[in-house]
């Protein structure tokens, strides 16, 4: 398990006893409550450049089982719990899924939950505080609104482990949700270009795998990942990253939009420019992790490990009553027994 | 703080949900309000979400799974899934009635008002002292013939003047003939007198501490075991007056066959002597005069016949009348050994010994005694027992049925019962059976599947009608034997 006692103690601050507590709606027959990572997105479309969009090199994948290599995933999910006066309270967890080299069944280390109070009072310091014990650097942004502050501490929570994973494991394929994106405020490009070195270092590859993107072809004004739809197979494209129109810089590595299966979903894959392995080999080895839907197994449980169920939820709620001293402003049972 | 909360009724169960760290045990009485209901099963609240909640938990196995959660939210992970729902049949309801000066809480069955609040009404486990008192169950702090299953637990003692009719059972190894000889143990401190009709030779060790000391119970116990010829220790032979049978069951007994010349002529000894003592040797002389026997053949049959019955050392001169009034006035015990007896032997046995305690009981030579009948199919034709169940009971003869398959008794000992102590049982068919009763319904019997050995439901006069959920206690300083011998040790 990674030593996480650094951001734990910064998670954890006690709420005075007696507040009134606003519980979240939650549908236990939804049986798990998506929760929307806005920090990963970007922040506006961005065009790549089509002109020769014919020339865009096209690939076939073969996919190949990575028996040899260690496999890492990691995801992170946040849900507002519910409200108290001048702020929120949230839950955050992240899982981290191994397939050790040379086996095949996984690992779970899973952190969390934890119990996160954001208040309007106190969410700079916090975020400030958070953000200096995973970067390291001092930050003078101001948090953002409530519910976004406590998605940059899942983020920030996230790139913790990321950090530690990609400094701790050697010769790893490292699955990451989301992009290589550098975004000033949430992601420095310090951090990013650290992480990438310390990957190469340690003779591993980061695979960073968005299911959406703001990266839109300037003609068409199409998704990128159109590009894959009319190919046939397991496929990618590559190149994307050198079309970029805008604020180029922010894009570390290399730009592809793949399909791992022959029915799955595109999805954009962001890969560093110097990998121990081949990009073209990286991507036949996770079309070799593919799933349902083209989805890399590792990571689609690392996402189904930490996301919450509304069962888990109902408990949390009741865990943040009694952790803090809370008094509920609503009947519990109307959620726990539902007609 | 107990934390009980009423989800809804289905006909007349009660749905109670309560959290993991809630003590709720089958048997437990909870007062909803005004209503008495009682724990009969109890299963998972079954949320929406669950399925999904576990499937997603064994996406990877526990074994290959390290977690760090924040310590002080630990505990209530995973309790939600854990709430659980008791299913309390309603009992009746509780009415405070002025007495005195103050006020009288009664048990009330019936149900003809439901006022009751979700969120109002209060839940509590009703303490077995308070139930048992508004039941007006009396019971010594000293009663150890069983525990009550509760999580309030309380001693209980079977009290002997509300036996009548009962029946106790339970599939084999549940502890039902360990309960009724715990419960003949307690009669004998009663000072009542109990005639046991022992199959399996079960009792016979009852009055010994161990293999080589008596116990307390000694002085009152008695064996009478058919074919032997001497007394040892609590055991005497069991002997029948030939004039106490029947020349029909001697007949079957020695197998002479019906309309037979020998059995007119055994016909005609019985009538001759009718309402006289006559024994063997009465017999003999009778056969070996010719004229009463005229025909050699027949001679010759009956006098083999008579050499049978006097080797077989069954008939003889009996002090079983003495022995009964002795212990009635005493207390105690006879155990009619009937283990290494045959079928014909064991009917003629108890065929004798009912009618004795007839003959006592219609004298008022005795006042009342107990009987325990073990698999009283084995030895009771049907219409033996309903002939039983409707007289006996008016002479002062209560009996005790003891089977492990309710099936094999009339209909009549489920309609007349009284009591009922039923052990576990897995067979649907057998508790349907029981349920003929009328003393429990069928969902409070289904309970019964779930008990451990030694575990019972009581219910009857015995409990004030109320279903008593017990555990029997054990037994000191009596080999109570019963268990099966292993095929290696």
């Amino acid at each position: 398990m990674i030593d996480i006692d650094p951001i734990e103690s910064i998670l954890s601050s006690k709420l005075s006893a007696g507040a009134p507590f606003h519980p979240s709606e939650v549908l236990l027959e939804e049986g798990f409550v998506s929760s929307q990572k806005s920090t990963d997105l970007e922040e506006g479309e961005t065009f790549v450049e089509e002109q020769s969009q014919m020339g865009i090199p096209k690939k076939s994948l073969t996919p190949r089982y990575p028996k040899a290599i260690q496999v890492i995933a990691i995801d992170s999910t946040s849900f507002v719990l519910g409200h108290i006066p001048d702020g929120v309270l949230g839950a955050i967890r992240a899982s981290i899924v191994t397939k050790p080299a040379n086996e095949s069944k996984r690992r779970l280390s899973r952190y969390g939950p934890h119990i996160v109070k954001v208040t309007e009072q106190e969410k700079d310091s916090f975020y400030q505080q958070f953000y200096r014990a995973v970067y390291g650097i001092e930050t003078r942004s101001s948090a953002p609104d409530l519910a976004a502050t406590l998605d940059q501490s899942r983020n920030l929570f996230e790139r913790y482990l990321q950090q530690k994973v990609v400094r701790e494991q050697k010769n790893s394929l490292i699955l990451l949700d989301g992009s290589l994106t550098a975004a000033a405020i949430v992601k420095p490009s310090s951090f990013v270009g650290r992480l990438l070195e310390d990957a190469a270092r340690n003779g591993s590859s980061i695979v960073a795998i968005s299911k959406t993107t703001r990266l839109v072809l300037e003609k068409s004004r199409r998704n990128i990942l159109s590009l894959v739809e009319d190919i046939h197979g397991p496929c990618s494209i590559g190149g994307l990253g050198k079309r970029i129109k805008q604020n180029q810089d922010r894009y570390l590595g290399e730009i592809y939009v793949a399909r791992f299966t022959p029915f799955g979903e595109p999805f954009r894959v962001d890969l560093p420019e110097d990998t121990p392995i081949p990009h073209d080999e990286i991507l036949n080895l996770v079309s070799g992790l593919a799933g349902d839907y083209g989805y890399p197994e590792e990571l689609r449980l690392a996402h189904m490990t930490c996301v919450l169920s509304a069962i888990e939820i109902l408990e949390l709620q009741s865990a943040a009553i009694s952790l803090h001293g809370l008094i509920m402003r609503e009947e519990p049972r109307t959620k726990l027994f539902p007609l | 703080m107990i934390r009980l909360y009423l989800l809804t009724k289905d006909e007349d169960d009660l749905w109670i949900v309560y959290s993991p760290e809630e003590k709720v045990k089958v048997g437990d009485s909870l007062q909803i309000g005004d209503i008495v209901a009682q724990v009969v099963d109890m299963r998972f609240a079954d949320l929406p979400g669950v399925l999904e909640h576990i499937l997603r938990k064994s996406l990877i196995p526990k074994s290959e799974t390290t977690e760090r959660v924040q310590p002080e939210i630990k505990n209530i992970l995973d309790s939600l899934i854990d709430q659980k729902v008791a299913v309390a049949k309603i009992r009746g309801r509780i009415v405070e009635e002025s007495h005195g000066s103050g006020i009288k809480r009664t048990f009330k069955t019936g149900l003809t008002e439901f006022d009751v609040s979700r969120s109002r009404s209060p839940i509590e486990v009703l303490s077995q002292d308070e139930l048992f008192e508004m039941l007006k169950i009396t019971s010594s702090k000293q009663a150890d013939f069983a525990e009550t299953i509760s999580s309030l637990p309380k001693g209980y003692d079977v009290p002997a003047e509300k036996l009548g009719i009962n029946l106790i059972t339970g599939m084999k190894g549940s502890g039902k003939s360990y309960s009724a000889k715990r419960l003949l143990l307690k009669l004998i401190e009663r000072g009542v007198l109990t005639i046991v009709f022992d199959v399996n030779g079960e009792y016979l060790n009852l009055w010994k501490r161990d293999e080589n000391t008596p116990n307390e119970y000694a002085p009152c116990l008695k064996i009478l075991t058919p074919h032997i010829r001497a007394p040892k220790g609590c055991e005497a032979p069991l002997l029948i007056p030939l004039n106490e049978i029947t020349y029909d069951e001697f007949a079957t007994h020695l197998n002479i066959t019906q309309g037979t010349p020998t059995y007119q002529c055994l016909m005609q000894f019985w009538k001759q002597r009718s309402g006289k003592q006559f024994d063997l040797n009465d017999l003999e002389d009778y056969v070996a005069d010719r004229n009463n026997v005229q025909n050699e053949a027949v001679q010759m049959a009956l006098q083999g016949r008579v050499d049978s019955a006097r080797a077989s050392g069954l008939f003889g001169p009996s002090s079983l009348t003495e022995l009964i009034k002795n212990l009635h006035e005493s207390g105690g015990a006879i155990i009619v050994n009937l283990a290494r007896v045959n079928p014909w032997e064991r009917g003629i046995i108890v065929e004798f010994i009912l009618r004795k305690l007839s003959d006592l009981g219609e004298s008022k030579t005795i006042r009342a005694v107990s009987l325990f009948l073990e698999e009283a199919q084995l030895y009771m034709e049907t219409k033996s027992i309903v002939n039983m169940l409707t007289r006996m009971r008016h002479v002062g003869v209560f009996p005790t049925f003891i089977t492990n398959d309710p099936r094999t008794l009339p209909d009549e000992v489920f309609t007349l019962l009284d009591n009922l102590l039923v052990f576990m049982f897995r067979n649907e068919e057998e508790l349907k059976h029981l349920a003929k009763s009328g003393l429990i319904d069928m969902r409070s019997l289904g309970a019964l599947k779930n008990l451990e050995p030694k575990q019972c439901l009581a219910v009857g006069n015995i409990t004030s009608n109320y279903p008593i959920f017990l555990e029997v206690d054990p037994q000191a300083g009596v080999m109570m034997g019963g268990e099966s011998r292993r095929l290696i040790p």
